[in-house]
């Protein structure tokens, strides 16, 4: 009776450790996303007009996607249209990691399923901190691309960890704050807020520094959380999720920004690059940082990767990465490097040129910057906005001296 | 005409099942079709279904309640559609069939329409409008989103019926919650004689404010 009992606990053990360890795993790890379709836009004769398409049906699809996930053992967290991509999307939650695999595994074959995966995670590509002055200052002639652009009325969407909106030198350059995180208010956290500045900083306001876009407008949109041990005092790092994310392009897409920046990496991700690809489609400039190759989103066809210029990583624009000034979520301003704040640089390089391109010429930066799938090139600043330009002299007239092709108009 | 209601009802009735069902029952207190009131000023109960396939192709059934010639009846409408979106640009095109339980007003309509998240414009076309004449209405329709749960409504037609032109206005404020919605509408049938004159269709007044509630599913 004795051996009985004691296998009997051992196994009680076992099954007891297994399943906490299974709750440590973090909930997005645990996470399946879940995509339904929404019935398309058509005529209804609804006595009430407009009713039209507006919220047809979620109430249907939220039952499905209820009996889904009692079919596969999973919990429904939470939902989300997404009307860019004709869906809505649901966050099911698995009791692990490896079960999450399976169920997405498993939905992605079921008829009623538009499309399922799992939940994946990216991080923000940040270094220390380095003492020097703006590089852009000197490799990108940036007081001489203020005289002929700063961006003005140009959206950009930065995705990433929250924004200090009350920075002195964010103050009124942030269009729109969004959390897709949680629910509190906007919190100021480390990346988010370095790469804002960067992009926009108030030029000539006798504070800090200038933003390489510093007339452009934010929309400070926090899909990534700052993970422990990250802080204004140490590598600021962030960690963001397929769903936080999505959330953040959805809201892009729907506010007409004109520039997306993405300083963050992970793995190959379908439901975000269905959203990229629509978002390019609509002209839009999207801009990846990579450390790698291989990371995601840079990696997605269409998409501006760009790494830092101290960094030898294929398939990419280079930019100034080291030593780059950046509003801190303190207050005050730090030194940053990596190919997050270039990445940033590129995006605010972009807003420059989408000025002229939607004044003057149907140009929009991403051909400006052309194809760099052979190797890492330098990005030639005067170069770019002299062909935004449509033949402007800028710097001297660079252009003529530029190692970048003519792009095809 | 009876066939083509019956095609729609059976397309209504298939059994496909990775077509989504959705649906709707509500109250409106003036049921007003292009700006006419067919409720004569009278509240009227309406429900509405509706199946969503996965290649576009639709297909619903309404019914509401009426008031014509100064007798109660009601009204029902299947129709059937498919409907595409290319690089946020929608289309559908379809057809529909409105019967009366008081004989004589029963007509078939086709139409087509284009548009975007924020304004949608169609163009109806029907042989045998209210059972006389061939009419021609064009009618665009735009939303704004004001917040979360607020959304302002605009819709502006105009009708060509037996060489007579009619235009008619809607400007609303819709509050909406996921199985509900409540909208508010000042409607407007507008302007010069038309067929306004005809005794069936004349509404109390050209001018009314429609409440509505719906629950949807």
């Amino acid at each position: 009776m004795k051996p009985w009992w004691l296998a009997a606990l051992l196994l009680f053990c076992l099954a007891w450790q297994a399943h906490a360890q299974s709750r440590d795993d973090p909930i997005e790890t645990r996470s399946v996303l879940l995509m339904l379709r929404l019935p398309s836009t058509h005529y209804r004769p609804d006595a009430a007009y407009g009713a039209g398409y507006s919220g047809a049906g979620g109430n249907s699809r939220r039952r499905l996607a209820r009996v889904l996930a009692h079919e596969h053992a999973l919990a429904l967290r939470e939902d989300w249209p997404m009307p860019a991509l004709g869906i809505d999307c649901f966050v099911l939650v698995a009791a692990d990691s490896a079960a999450a695999t399976r169920a997405a595994q498993a939905l992605a074959r079921d008829p009623r399923v538009e499309s399922a995966q799992p939940m994946q995670l990216f991080h923000t590509l940040g270094e220390d901190p380095l003492a020097a002055v703006q590089p852009a200052r000197i490799s990108w002639h940036l007081q001489e691309l203020h005289r002929h652009a700063t961006g003005r009325g140009v959206r950009i969407a930065v995705i990433d960890s929250g924004v200090a909106t009350e920075h002195p030198d964010l103050r009124g350059q942030i269009a729109v704050a969004r959390n897709f995180v949680d629910a509190r208010s906007m919190p100021a956290e480390s990346h988010g807020t370095q790469v804002a500045g960067v992009i926009a900083a108030r030029a000539d306001n006798g504070l800090g520094m200038a933003g390489i876009a510093p007339d452009s407008r934010v929309l400070a949109l926090r899909a990534c959380w700052e993970t422990a041990g990250s802080g204004s005092s140490s590598a600021p790092s962030a960690t963001c999720s397929t769903f936080t994310l999505a959330r953040a392009l959805q809201f892009a897409l729907d506010a007409r920004a004109q520039v997306f920046n993405l300083s963050l990496a992970g793995p190959r991700d379908v439901l975000l690059g269905r959203l990229l690809d629509v978002a390019m489609r609509r002209g839009v400039t999207v801009v990846a940082a990579a450390s790698d190759a291989r990371d995601y989103p840079a990696s997605h066809p269409g998409v501006i990767a760009v790494s830092a210029d101290d960094a030898a990583v294929a398939n990419t624009w280079r930019a100034p990465g080291r030593g780059i000034p950046a509003t801190a979520p303190d207050g005050g301003w730090s030194l940053v490097s990596g190919a997050s704040f270039a990445a940033a640089e590129v995006s605010g390089l972009a807003a420059l040129l989408q000025q002229h391109a939607t004044a003057s010429s149907a140009a929009r930066p991403s051909r400006l910057f052309g194809d760099a799938r052979s190797s890492s090139r330098d990005i030639d600043a005067c170069a770019a906005l002299g062909r935004a330009m449509e033949h402007g002299c800028v710097c001297n007239c660079a252009t003529a001296s530029a190692t970048m092709a003519a792009p095809h108009r | 005409v009876r066939r083509v209601g019956l095609a729609c009802w059976l397309l209504l009735c298939a059994g496909a099942c990775h077509a989504q069902a959705t649906g709707s029952v509500g109250v409106v207190t003036d049921y007003r079709y292009r700006g006419i009131s067919l409720s004569d000023g009278h509240p009227v109960a309406q429900l509405n279904v509706d199946r969503d396939f996965t290649d576009g192709a639709y297909a619903g059934l309404m019914l509401s309640g009426v008031r014509l010639d100064d007798e109660r009846g009601w009204q029902w409408l299947p129709y059937a559609g498919i409907a595409r979106e290319h690089d946020g640009l929608r289309w559908d095109a379809g057809v529909q069939y409105q019967g009366f339980s008081k004989s004589g007003y029963d007509f078939v309509q086709w139409f087509a329409g284009i548009g975007g998240d924020r304004m949608q414009a169609r163009l109806n076309y029907a042989p045998r409008y209210f059972g006389s004449g061939t009419s021609w209405y064009f009618e665009v329709d735009g939303q704004q989103r004001l917040s979360a749960h607020w959304r302002l409504l605009g819709h502006a037609g105009v009708l060509r019926h037996q060489r007579r032109a009619e235009h008619d206005l809607r400007v609303g404020l819709a509050a909406e919650w996921r199985v509900a919605e409540v909208q508010l509408a000042w409607v407007r049938a507008c302007c010069g004689p038309g067929y306004l004159e005809d005794e069936a269709y004349a509404p109390p007044d050209r001018n009314a404010l429609v409440l509505q509630l719906v629950h949807r599913w």
